[in-house]
């Protein structure tokens, strides 16, 4: 697993957002490395699956930190992932307007692997996380393939946790048709994964 | 209300955002629909192999690096943000901003305008003004007092050498009576006889 250089700074996981957004307000830099890594997986979750190109997903994942760094002063907000995922949601929208087609999760990268391979699924031994990579690649085709609204909510639900409530907030509908959005979704997907079950 | 519906109360009660009551209600429809029993079921399922199988690896180093560095940036760069939260900090911020200005501009203009002579004289003169129209000279100790004060005055200003040099300033005042309109020209002859 990769590591980075963040010091240990000793908060502990139990430290809500907002204390640590305090402390960083009042300057100490090890409260938003801890802020960053608590929220790194979830986030960046979102994004590589929205995105499906490490690169990009590289890009916006920064992009979204830079903006809250620089917008921490008008964070009033109680739901601090529903910000991020709201600032990463429309990171992701303005750049792929001015990009040209995101490329495909199966297309194949400089290295010679598909970019589906540079997902991983940490804790799994060789074989079974064979077996989930390729259950993995299934499901990101078929999430894939659903129409971006439900896409949205699927992903928003399922890697960053985020409540209804909140994604509909962030998707400016109704709570209800947030719930629609997701009830097709895990429709498309139902038969996919009854195979995918039989065949583990 | 058909399954359709209760799927919704499904998809909410497994966000934890379904109220107790209505959690109730849903379990005892669960219990007897075997429908609502199957996709609750396949929703978990759906929910777990996702997040399994979708997560999708860290962000680079370089980038993680590139977020602290800017997180570090912004604390050296920016005020202390405590500060400026509060719309009254900010008022006397600008309010102390505007005196600091204009007493530096004060003091330029002053400093402009005087020599030491005449910085001696009007410290004497503001001395003299306050203490002596409150004080009774003949009382021995104000006058030691002042004459000290008056002395050291000079020795800081490096016109005698101790405070005891044969210099005696007092000697030279005019007589001092308490007023409340002294002016500052009363120890003129005092700045010629130091030049």
């Amino acid at each position: 697993m990769q590591r980075y250089a963040w010091r240990n700074s000793g908060f502990s996981m139990a430290e809500t957002d907002n204390e640590l957004i305090d402390r960083y307000r009042g300057g100490n830099v090890e409260a938003l490395e801890r802020l960053v890594d608590k929220h790194r997986r979830a986030l960046f979750g979102y994004i590589m699956n929205m995105t499906r190109d490490k690169h990009e997903a590289d890009e916006v994942f920064q992009d979204v930190w830079l903006k809250v760094i620089k917008k921490l002063d008008l964070y009033r907000e109680r739901n601090f992932p529903g910000w991020l995922v709201r600032i990463a949601r429309n990171t992701i929208i303005d750049r792929a307007r001015r990009r040209k087609p995101a490329v495909s999760l199966n297309d194949i990268g400089g290295n010679g692997e598909s970019l589906m391979g540079t997902i991983s699924a940490p804790g799994q031994d060789p074989v079974q996380s064979a077996g989930m990579r390729e259950l993995g690649n299934r499901i990101a085709a078929a999430v894939d393939s659903l129409p971006t609204d439900q896409k949205e909510v699927f992903l928003m639900r399922t890697q960053t946790g985020l409540a209804f409530k909140d994604i509909a907030k962030i998707q400016k509908t109704s709570i209800n048709t947030t719930l629609a959005r997701m009830q097709y979704a895990v429709a498309r997907l139902k038969p996919l994964l009854e195979e995918e079950y039989a065949a583990l | 209300m058909n399954c359709l519906e209760f799927e919704k109360k499904i998809l909410l009660a497994q966000s934890n955002e379904l109220p107790d009551s209505e959690l109730k209600l849903l379990r005892e429809h669960i219990e007897s629909c075997e429908r609502c029993m199957a996709y609750e079921r396949n929703l978990n399922a759906i929910m777990s192999v996702s997040q399994r199988t979708l997560s999708a690896g860290e962000p680079s180093r370089r980038v993680m690096n590139i977020i602290r560095d800017a997180a570090n940036d912004r604390l050296r760069r920016s005020a202390p943000v405590w500060f400026m939260r509060s719309p009254w900090t900010q008022v006397l911020a600008y309010a102390a901003a505007i005196a600091l200005v204009v007493g530096g501009w004060m003091m330029m203009s002053n400093e402009a305008q005087t020599d030491k002579i005449s910085e001696i004289n009007a410290l004497l003169a503001l001395v003299s003004e306050d203490d002596i129209s409150i004080y009774d000279v003949e009382n021995e100790g104000e006058e030691v007092r002042l004459r000290d004060l008056a002395d050291t005055l000079l020795k800081m200003e490096g016109f005698i050498e101790t405070a005891s040099d044969e210099f005696d300033w007092l000697d030279q005042l005019p007589e001092l009576t308490p007023t409340t309109s002294r002016s500052h020209s009363n120890l003129g002859h005092l700045s010629e006889k130091c030049v």
